[in-house]
């Protein structure tokens, strides 16, 4: 897809989002609830102790993780419902008529919605915890570029979930559960609560398995320098050989699914 | 008399509609059952590793759990129109309401069946037995002639919550992330004991937005916890009165919408 017309459709989307000014301001108050309840939980538990490390985190470092990844959260927000309407309502069927690839212009249509939430609610939420929480993050530019790096795969893969997801409406009269099984999952294995280096050992053949960690778990450590530069390294290739493996299952079905659309009759 | 036949016939219809698909029911229960699979799972990872939750344990934790549930549960049931209800002003529906003969609330919270319902008693009655099990709780007459005392108190509170912030959309029209964020952001608060939160918050969870009288002061009563931690030990009793006084608010509220309310001319 030509960028100067992707950039189109972000800044497109991005102005749709500013339309809504108090759902925005709301939006913060939303996310930043969640980052009081998870803190106010991990002070709480890590109080109980003597011992001030748990599971390789001190109490600044997981009052940091918690801020972070819902930062990361927050960043990644995108409307998962988009795909299902434009199935329910036929116009999908405009999708199949123009020249550019349906599955970029739904990545740039999330990626301005994803912009603006970035802007309008995490940048707030972070500088209010910085205020409020004792939290650290390491500042250095090459690993903020390395960060930036495996957050936009992060995003990519979070985007090409929600696409797979949302091209079930070709074969469901309703997706709603299949979303809600999907962020069941999500919640879970990616780490947006509790870090994966809690979970017992008997889940790691799961968690492992799962490209779950890759969206929200790994760009998070990474930030927070819990990985060094060329483990970094690593855990940035994993995620690309994620992004062909999710991106070939969005191409196979996005084909499976222009069939059936035209058997239907559009 | 009448119109409470009138109701039972809409209820009816509308349960009839969400039957219509059986498969999709079905699979709408299992994605419910598994998010909250994944909601205990993390419980019990956290558990596992810190043992209890400023002093509650896992049973205790399960069964704060299982009144949370139940009062979700009917909530649901009774009240899940007023979810999309600024969708109903924004269209124009709301004026096909008002022309009929009969109460506005009385049809707007009879329009639709929730299947989640299902779900969460089902969840609700798992989490009691084995949070009184764990918690080897003692059920004295008493307590049972109280349970349903406390869930309907509770249902009040969070019915008549998500009725208030429904009636704001008569003023604004659009206020889909304020009603989220109060139905099921706010609902994370009380995953975990109120007493985590510092005394500012407990102090606004108890007297602004009483959702702790939903399941962690009536718990204190039922599992003999000493309420000498809590703002006042008389609170665990205050379920009921907090139910009647946020109900009777909430239909003020209402009705103040209903009259200040015009056609969006759609």
């Amino acid at each position: 897809m030509n960028p100067k017309l992707f950039l189109k459709f972000v800044s497109v989307s991005f102005q749709k989002q500013v339309t809504y000014r108090f759902d925005c301001f709301v939006g913060i108050v939303n996310g930043f609830l969640y980052v009081f309840i998870f803190t106010s939980l991990w002070k709480a538990l890590y109080s109980q102790f003597d011992t001030t490390v748990h599971n390789g985190y001190t109490l600044t470092a997981i009052v940091s993780y918690a801020v972070l990844v819902m930062a990361v959260r927050i960043s990644f927000t995108m409307d998962d419902s988009i795909i299902y309407r434009k199935v329910m309502d036929g116009s999908i069927a405009m999708e199949l008529v123009r020249p550019t690839s349906f599955f970029f212009m739904n990545l740039a249509e999330n990626v301005g919605h994803s912009l603006f939430h970035m802007m309008a609610r995490t940048v707030p939420i972070v500088i209010i915890s910085i205020f409020l929480f004792d939290i650290s993050i390491p500042f250095e530019v090459s690993r903020f570029l390395v960060f930036l790096v495996s957050f936009i795969a992060g995003y990519v893969l979070v985007s090409m979930l929600n696409f797979i997801a949302g091209l079930l409406a070709f074969w469901f009269v309703e997706i709603f559960p299949f979303m809600l099984f999907k962020y069941a999952l999500f919640t879970f294995f990616a780490g947006g609560i509790v870090p994966l280096d809690f979970f017992p050992e008997f889940l790691d053949p799961l968690v492992k398995f799962l490209p779950f960690q890759y969206m929200l778990y790994f760009p998070t450590t990474i930030l927070l320098g819990r990985a060094s530069l060329a483990e970094a390294h690593s855990i940035i290739i994993v995620q690309l050989i994620w992004v062909v493996i999710m991106g070939s299952i969005c191409t196979l079905m996005w084909n499976a699914g222009k069939k059936k659309l035209i058997i239907q009759g559009g | 008399m009448e119109s409470i036949k009138i109701y039972f016939s809409l209820f009816a219809t509308s349960i009839k509609a969400r039957m219509e698909y059986k498969a999709s029911f079905l699979f709408y229960i299992f994605a419910i059952l598994s998010f909250y699979a994944g909601q205990f799972g993390l419980l019990f990872i956290l558990l596992n590793r810190f043992h209890e939750i400023k002093g509650w344990t896992l049973g205790e934790m399960i069964f704060l759990y299982s009144l949370h549930a139940f009062a979700f549960g009917f909530t649901n049931l009774i009240f899940s129109q007023l979810v999309n209800f600024d969708k109903m002003i924004v269209d124009g529906e709301f004026d096909r309401v008002l022309v009929r003969p009969l109460s506005p609330l009385g049809q707007v919270v009879f329009s639709k069946f929730e299947v989640s319902t299902a779900a969460h008693l089902i969840i609700g009655s798992t989490a009691l037995y084995f949070g009184s099990h764990v918690a080897d709780l003692e059920w004295t007459v008493y307590k049972v002639l109280m349970f349903p005392v406390v869930v309907l108190g509770a249902v009040m509170i969070a019915g008549g919550l998500r009725l208030m912030v429904t009636s704001v959309a008569f003023w604004t029209l659009r206020n889909r992330t304020l009603v989220h964020t109060v139905i099921f952001s706010s609902k994370e608060f009380i995953n975990y004991p109120v007493s985590i939160y510092n005394l500012g918050m407990q102090f606004f969870l108890t007297f602004i937005f009483p959702i702790a009288f939903i399941n962690f002061y009536p718990a204190h009563f039922f599992l003999d916890r000493s309420g000498t931690g809590l703002l006042h030990p008389a609170l665990e009793m205050g379920t009921p009165i907090a139910g009647a006084v946020v109900i009777t608010v909430s239909i003020f509220s209402w009705k103040a919408g209903v009259n200040h309310y015009q056609s969006t001319g759609s």
